[in-house]
């Protein structure tokens, strides 16, 4: 089963050069490409495709991988950068988000009713530009210090404070639209 | 509540967990992905094999063939001058080519021809089926299609067409399409120059009659004497640019030979010369590269600092100006 002896891992704690394998490494990041995957481009029958095409771009960039930083550090661009080919896809051709990727909830009530409402929010996303969007999700939503993720979209740290600004300035006023989003935030009557 | 309260809320509800998957799951998503090939394996190898052996087949046809092939190919636009050793070329609108000889074949438009005096050689210029030789003379030849015509400011010159054979004059004109303005009145200024320049002290030679040319002594070209040098048979190198200086002894890069074929051999003070003369025959780069090398032989250190300056190898607009300025600085030292 495992194959492909193709990358090699610095251990943090000596300077030895130990081989990892290729597919355990990618086992590692399944959980991170998958929430990454579904912050950015949010739920849709594409959600799928998207994380097996992430999968792919990381088995292809993995042997190029020194072990000089973390695993996740070296996967996340390569990630965002699948993520930007769905996102253009969408808006070339657009996809019914009604999709089952429903949650764990035992009532199918309840289930439903988180599911439309993110997909609501994703639509909202949806109305700004990608970069934005992405700006948006790294820093807002995954929290990360905006010098990490400027690295990661592979632009300065003032590009990316200015994607996030305008991101935040036409998120605040298109929720600010929406009575009903609005109240949901405590944001409105 | 204020933006960043609707916005951090908003996010918050954004920081969902995709619907979870289990082990079984995950290891089908891992088997299936297999990494892209690298694109160097998914070139078609017979368009390898096809590269290498178009490469392989260009060099030898290249090897085989440069020898006869034209020395040069330019394709003219617009006013251009062109110095072939002694002589210039100065087109308009032009496309010619420039072969061994000296041979000029006009495809289109005009030309000027400042013929210096050839001692036992000539010079062809073909426009379709009119040929015009000559041995020292101003002449300007325009051609569009079949349309060629003739004009000549100083000397004289045979223009051979089927079997009509002219000789013309200083003032003649063959065929009636007119050469470009800027053209004519550079060839009249070119006469001009001539006639107030020294006669020269022994008859020009006669205009050559025969449609062939006869046998020119051969002449080291200026390729063959660069092999030389690079061979480092700088004794034979010498001997062929003094062959070649005899046949054209206004030219700047023969000169520029000649001085390392002399630098080769150690004797500094005649390189130094050469290169002086390459300073004096040829155009502004020319001249810094030549002062450049001067300064180098010589053991003067006043002398080389004043080819420096002489040359223009110091100016902005020269090729070697940093290594001119890193020289002059030692020098100074």
């Amino acid at each position: 089963m495992t194959t492909a002896i193709g990358f090699w891992r610095r251990s943090p704690s000596a300077s030895v050069v130990a081989p990892m394998d290729v597919q355990a490494a990618l086992t590692e990041l399944v959980p991170s490409v998958r929430r990454w995957i579904y912050r950015t481009i949010g739920p849709g029958p594409d959600f799928d495709d998207a994380v097996q095409d992430a999968l792919v771009e990381l088995a292809t960039a993995l042997p190029r991988f020194e072990g000089r930083s973390q695993l996740t550090t070296f996967a996340h661009p390569v990630v965002v950068r699948t993520a930007y080919r769905y996102l253009a896809k969408r808006r070339a051709q657009p996809v019914s988000t009604d999709v089952d990727h429903a949650s764990q909830e035992d009532d199918p009530e309840r289930r439903a009713q988180k599911r439309e409402q993110l997909e609501r929010l994703h639509r909202v996303l949806d109305h700004i530009p990608d970069k934005q969007r992405v700006a948006f999700v790294l820093c807002a939503v995954e929290r990360i210090p905006h010098e990490e993720a400027a690295r990661i979209e592979g632009v300065s740290v003032e590009t990316l404070r200015q994607r996030l600004k305008r991101a935040r300035s036409e998120l605040a006023r298109r929720l600010r639209a929406d009575p009903e989003l609005c109240a949901l935030f405590g944001g409105g009557s | 509540v204020s933006d960043d309260d609707l916005l951090d809320a908003f996010a918050e509800t954004l920081r969902a967990e995709p619907p979870p998957i289990d082990a079984k799951q995950t290891a089908a998503l891992v088997a299936r992905a297999r990494p892209r090939p690298s694109p160097v394996y998914t070139v078609f190898p017979w368009a390898m094999a096809a590269v290498v052996l178009l490469a392989i087949g260009a060099g030898v046809l290249y090897w085989t063939t440069h020898e006869d092939a034209p020395v040069e190919a330019p394709i003219a636009r617009g006013i251009e001058e062109r110095r072939v050793g002694p002589h210039s070329i100065v087109s308009d609108d032009a496309i010619y080519e420039l072969h061994d000889g000296p041979e000029v074949e006009l495809t289109r438009g005009h030309a000027l021809f400042v013929i210096a005096p050839l001692e036992g050689g000539s010079f062809v210029v073909r426009a379709g089926d009119t040929n015009v030789r000559v041995t020292g003379t101003v002449f300007g030849v325009s051609r569009d299609g079949d349309d060629v015509s003739v004009h000549v400011y100083e000397g004289s010159v045979e223009v051979t067409r089927g079997r009509e054979v002219r000789s013309l004059g200083a003032g003649d004109s063959f065929g009636e399409r007119a050469l470009s303005r800027t053209l004519d009145e550079r060839g009249r200024a070119e006469a001009d120059a001539r006639a107030e320049e020294p006669p020269p002290p022994a008859e020009p030679p006669p205009v050559v009659v025969q449609q062939e040319p006869p046998p020119a002594p051969r002449v080291p070209t200026d390729t063959e004497i660069r092999r030389l040098i690079a061979a480092g048979q700088h004794r034979e190198a010498l001997a062929a640019s003094e062959r070649a200086v005899g046949a054209r002894p206004r030219s700047s890069e023969l000169w520029m030979l000649r001085g390392d074929a002399l630098r080769g051999l150690g004797n500094r003070a005649d390189a130094a010369r050469a290169y002086e003369r390459a300073m004096t025959y040829g155009s502004s780069s020319e001249r810094a590269i030549a002062g450049l090398s001067a300064a180098r032989v010589t053991d003067d250190p006043t002398r080389a600092v004043a080819y420096l300056e002489d040359s223009g190898a110091l100016e902005p607009s020269s090729p070697v100006r940093d290594a001119a300025q890193a020289l002059r600085e030692r020098l100074a030292r």
